[in-house]
């Protein structure tokens, strides 16, 4: 009972069951950093929303390319991940930041689904928010 | 020639230059993680100062006190093996205040100066950041001059005949210290690598020392354990070898 409680309750991405059958369902996460800065992130050059660190991003979206990039400011660099999505899979990328001197990045890889499901348990759902 | 150029391109199973498609990332790459740096660092410090028995004599004798914080330059270097560093420090106080000049008498800092060594632990660290608890000995000195002053002019011819009442040349304090501090550095990611280092910390004598005085010998003079809290902010230049991958 306690352990189907905690399934209940334990936040992670409803990514875990399969996406929409016409549709594919990508997954942007962060996993807890120590004094990690939140990123804007844009899908196919709009900004979606910001993503600070133990939170993801879901969306659905239609088959076919799609370009996931981090918006920059002056001290951080673009980085950019282009995934051609297929309907029914889950994409998981997992976003890292990086810090070098004076500049900063995010670094994006597309995870196995067996990685992303397991790292992306516990996080939790970042609020849609677009950079002011 | 660009004949068989053009051939050779359109014969290629991808465009030259076109890069592969980066659904192929399936990794974030490994956090650098070299075995051991050498190290070079400079910067700033401000520093709280309290030397309790002399401030009281000060207070009793309504002689006001230099601005208590203390801004130092300084200049540390060593090396790091794995998880632990060690450095030898060195630092001078700087006047950066302008003094005081509307009391009657006031004591003024006319050195002050450090050096010592400090070893340390990250005892937190990720892909680009160290957290260190440092520990560390030393010697710190410090100097003061009370000015007593007048409005009576004096000669300049006379000057050295000229003796103010309530002027006190020289006191100076010496102690030797112990020293903790916490300190977050950014973890090096190239072979030669810059970075920012923040310090927070503090470090107080062994032992009460009387003070003394550079002009004289000095009998009775109260006792002082300096205590000091401080805020490190510097620049640190690291030589960085044996790479491995975490």
């Amino acid at each position: 009972m306690l352990i189907l409680a905690w399934l209940l309750l334990s936040s992670g991405p409803a990514a875990a069951q399969s996406a929409p059958g016409s549709q594919a369902r990508l997954v942007v996460y962060r996993q807890r950093e120590f004094g990690g800065n939140p990123y804007t992130i844009k899908l196919n050059e709009k900004a979606w929303s910001e993503l600070p660190t133990n939170r993801y991003l879901q969306v659905d979206l239609p088959p076919g390319r799609v370009k996931i990039e981090t918006a920059t400011d002056y001290f951080s660099e673009s980085q950019t991940l282009w995934l051609t999505l297929r309907a029914g899979r889950t994409y998981y990328v997992k976003a890292v930041e990086d810090v070098d001197f004076m500049t900063r990045t995010l670094l994006l890889a597309l995870l196995s689904d067996e990685q992303g499901q397991r790292e992306t348990q516990g996080l939790k759902p970042a609020t849609i928010r677009l950079p002011k | 020639m660009k004949y068989f150029l053009l051939l050779f391109l359109l014969g290629g199973r991808v465009a030259l230059g076109q890069t592969p498609d980066s659904a192929q990332v399936t990794a974030i790459p490994p956090v650098p993680s070299f075995k051991y740096s050498y190290i070079i660092e400079a910067g700033s410090r401000i520093a709280f100062t309290r030397t309790p028995h002399m401030q009281d004599f000060f207070r009793q004798n309504q002689i006001k006190r230099a601005f208590p914080l203390d801004p130092f330059i300084y200049i540390n270097w060593g090396g790091r093996y794995r998880r632990v560093k060690a450095m030898v420090e060195s630092g001078y106080a700087t006047n950066s205040w302008t003094p005081w000049e509307e009391e009657e008498t006031a004591a003024r800092r006319t050195y002050g100066a450090y050096s010592g060594a400090m070893v340390g632990y990250d005892v937190l660290n990720n892909r680009n950041s160290r957290l260190y608890l440092n520990v560390g000995i030393g010697g710190i000195f410090y100097e003061y001059s009370v000015y007593g002053r007048s409005s009576q002019p004096v000669a300049f011819a006379n000057i050295l005949q000229n003796n103010q009442p309530g002027t006190i040349s020289s006191l100076k304090l010496s102690n030797t210290y112990w020293d903790i501090n916490v300190e977050f550095a950014q973890r090096e990611k190239r072979r030669v690598s810059p970075s920012f280092v923040f310090r927070l910390g503090y470090r107080q004598g062994w032992r009460a020392e009387a003070w003394e005085s550079g002009a004289f010998p000095l009998t009775g003079a109260p006792q002082d354990r300096i205590g000091q809290f401080y805020l490190t902010t510097g620049y640190s230049l690291a030589r960085n070898y044996a790479k491995a991958a975490k």
